[in-house]
């Protein structure tokens, strides 16, 4: 049974899903949701079994959400097992919802976040090597097995890192770049050289050639929302600059990392955008990089970093001007001296499925298994790309290349030795709580070296905690 | 035997009172002191502390940040009292026409929940698409946008403000209630001695409000420094910690941090902070009561 509030994936009539499969071919997107595969015959069994599946990736926009919707659907006509999905957000596992919600023993039988977020969870998670390992096809195995290195790094901090609990089924290297080409011409902008930046040095002279050219007058954005403070291009340009402190926290999980050169050096030039260059809005303290996306469409920004979830958005709102190649992506670079060989810092959005009681525990949990390995359908995994990202199967990423934006290019480009995050129990208290105010206090001007500092002190203690 | 009886009826009806009080308020409350003096995480075994988490919070960056804009929150009731007194002075008055309909007006605030009006105003004051800026920009008396939220100096007044709007109809109504109250006659017989209309309110509407006033501040001071949703909702308590007041850092620590001994320390100073506004109004209220008053 869901918890109150759940909100229950409606069973379709086949011209519903004819509809849902037109109106998303329309955008490019298929999915597992083909009218023979739906209404043939079942594959497997699960007639009868219920899973309680909470979605938190179709908060991205509205496509993924519809593509959600289309998987769940697909599912439970192949399987005959019944879906209760309840739509959730970020904010639930970032926040309290989801730690009292599992503490209160309501839980779901799987659920998808990122998993960073989920070392808080881990005591009620169930691991899925047995899965992978004996009940899963070859070519998904095979296309996810350089995943998993990256995964154990990610909880390198626990005595059974070697079980999987997070499954990444899709990837945000963070944060690509991304642009108005308008703009470019309108300023007066070779775009053949200059096409990407290629360092901060690079990406300054932009910004100005952008503002005083394209007359745009913060013409990027660097946020401070508590989201996306540690959480976008900042991280990059601190790995970019060393590699070994780049973390939040050092391999071991003893210690604070942030008050490293590295650290003070990306962050002065994050806050210097805002405060001494002021290429970034005034708004920057409490700015993030959907409010940034919204004022790049609307031709008030010109050169800016966005999560890839945001290409959903574009689609969405801007699917000719997609088309016709006037946004582009390209990959996150380094700060001018910085030569690690990689700024990029790689989230995965992961499957969990939650240990189950009772005498169909067994059954509930193969059922959560069989869910989670229909999003790694070759189909389900493309579309899920073009609309929210990066699928976590290599072996597809060739069919992503030669879009218009040119966004499976940047991303895939920038998945090289990339930086994750470590998964500890109190990552979200560390890597957003803790972090954001001392950023927005920097970005009011407070000494950066200062703020680190005491961000550093808290998070020892908490660690030490 | 019969004021035997009546004791043991007023004890039955006491002892629902009582038995909610202890269960739902002391018990709790003694519970939370208990916790403020322990390492408590959401998750995981309890670590006793001593006055640790207290030392740690007094000595903590943003204690004297949070006790600011507390303190600046605060001030909203002050600024609702004044607004709310004044529009209650007003429809009292004879010549005041619609004064059905205006009331009504005045209690639209009220009437709807903390977060709508937190989000109508999120909106109004948007320095891209609110009308406020776009107004202030075209009339003429701002150069450029005033990103409320984002600028620590805006922000914490900018809570205030919106406590301000959505709260002083409540005082409105108490006020109102306490003037209609008082009988025209009072007021005639001063205009007979020559009254003039700041001795009418000196001498003859004050005194018979100063009941509902002491009781307007000492609840909605109580009310407002207890409130978390819609500071929350408009600044998130940042930037920094500049609008993280009280109440919004029990919020942060116990729900956003999972540290609730941390949550339960800001919470006792929270209670400590209100009791210390509201005692001199306490004072004044009972003082009322005691002979020769």
């Amino acid at each position: 049974m869901g918890p109150v509030g759940t909100e229950t994936a409606r069973a379709y009539s086949r011209r519903e899903l004819l509809q849902l499969t037109a109106s998303l071919a329309a955008m490019g997107i298929t999915t597992s949701l083909t009218p023979e595969a739906i209404f043939g015959q079942a594959r497997t069994d699960l007639k009868g079994v219920t899973i309680d599946y909470w979605n938190m990736v179709g908060v991205q926009n509205k496509t993924v959400r519809r593509l959600s919707e289309a998987i769940v659907t697909a599912f439970e006509r192949r399987t005959g097992a019944t879906v209760n999905t309840t739509w959730d957000s970020y904010g639930s596992i970032i926040g309290p919802k989801y730690r009292t919600s599992f503490k209160g023993g309501i839980r779901p039988t799987v659920f998808d976040a990122s998993g960073r977020w989920t070392g808080q969870l881990r005591r009620f998670l169930r691991p899925l090597n047995d899965f992978m390992e004996g009940s899963w096809d070859a070519e998904s195995r095979e296309g996810t097995a350089w995943l998993i290195p990256l995964v154990k790094r990610q909880n390198q901090g626990y005595a059974d890192r070697d079980q999987i609990y997070d499954l990444p089924f899709g990837l945000v290297p963070q944060a690509p770049v991304l642009t108005r080409r308008d703009h470019w011409e309108k300023a007066g902008i070779d775009w053949e050289r200059d096409w990407p930046p290629r360092d901060s040095d690079h990406f300054l002279e932009l910004l100005g050639q952008l503002r005083e050219g394209a007359g745009v007058r913060y013409p990027t954005e660097v946020y401070g929302k508590i989201w996306d403070a540690g959480d976008t291009q900042l991280n990059g340009w601190v790995r970019s600059l060393d590699i070994e402190t780049s973390g939040f926290i050092n391999a071991d999980w003893s210690r604070c990392n942030c008050d490293s050169p590295a650290w003070r050096e990306a962050v002065q030039f994050y806050v210097d955008l805002f405060r001494k260059y002021k290429f970034s809005s005034p708004n920057s303290p409490q700015s993030t990089d959907e409010d940034a996306v919204e004022l790049l469409i609307r031709g008030r920004k010109s050169l800016i970093h966005a999560d890839i979830l945001n290409r959903g958005t574009l689609l969405e709102r801007m699917p000719d001007e997609l088309r016709d190649g006037l946004f582009q992506w390209a990959p996150h670079f380094p700060i001018s001296g910085g030569t690690s060989g990689s700024q990029t810092f790689l989230a995965f959005v992961t499957f969990h499925i939650v240990k189950q009681e009772g005498p169909d525990a067994a059954l509930k949990e193969a059922a959560a298994w069989e869910f989670v390995k229909e999003w790694f359908r070759p189909e389900n995994m493309i579309a899920y790309s073009k609309s929210a990202g990066l699928c976590a199967r290599r072996d597809l990423w060739p069919q992503l290349m030669g879009s218009p934006d040119g966004y499976a290019e940047a991303v895939t480009r920038m998945v090289v030795n990339p930086g994750v995050w470590a998964n500890h129990p109190k990552s979200v208290d560390i890597q957003y709580n803790l972090f954001a105010p001392h950023l927005q206090q920097a970005m009011q001007g407070a000494p950066v070296e200062k703020e680190l500092r005491n961000y550093t002190r808290e998070v020892n203690e908490a660690l030490r905690a | 035997m019969q004021a035997s009886e009546e004791r043991w009826l007023i004890v039955a009806f006491l002892l629902p009172t009582v038995a909610f009080m202890l269960l739902l308020l002391w018990y709790p409350f003694l519970q939370g002191v208990w916790m403020s003096l322990h390492r408590w995480p959401f998750m995981g075994d309890p670590e006793w502390r001593g006055l640790g988490n207290y030392t740690a919070f007094v000595n903590a960056e943003y204690f004297w940040v949070a006790l600011q804009s507390t303190l600046i929150y605060s001030l909203s009731t002050v600024f609702q009292l004044a607004i709310a007194l004044v529009a209650a002075l007003v429809l009292k008055q004879r010549f005041i026409r619609w004064r059905t309909l205006w009331r009504g007006v005045m209690l639209v605030a009220y009437a709807m929940p903390p977060v709508v009006v937190g989000a109508f105003w999120l909106f109004l004051l948007d320095p891209g698409l609110g009308m406020v800026t776009h107004y202030l920009i075209g009339w003429g008396i701002l150069e450029e946008p005033i990103y409320w939220f984002s600028d620590g100096s805006w922000a914490k007044w900018i809570i205030t403000f919106v406590a301000t709007w959505t709260f002083w109809p409540f005082m409105f109504l108490i006020l109102l209630s306490a003037l209609q109250a008082i009988p025209d006659s009072h007021y005639e017989l001063a205009e007979v001695y020559g009254a003039n209309l700041w001795q009418r309110f000196r001498h003859v509407t004050l005194p018979h409000l100063w009941s509902a006033l002491l009781v307007v501040i000492i609840l909605r001071l109580a009310f407002n420094l207890a409130k978390i949703d819609q500071p929350f909702q408009l600044t998130g308590g940042g930037p920094g910690y500049e609008t993280s007041i009280l109440s919004v850092l029990v919020y942060r620590f116990a729900f956003m941090s999972g540290d609730f001994g941390m949550a339960f320390t800001v919470g006792i100073f929270l209670v400590v902070f209100t009791l210390v506004l509201i005692l001199p109004f306490a004072w004044l209220f009972q003082r009322q009561f005691r002979p020769g008053h």
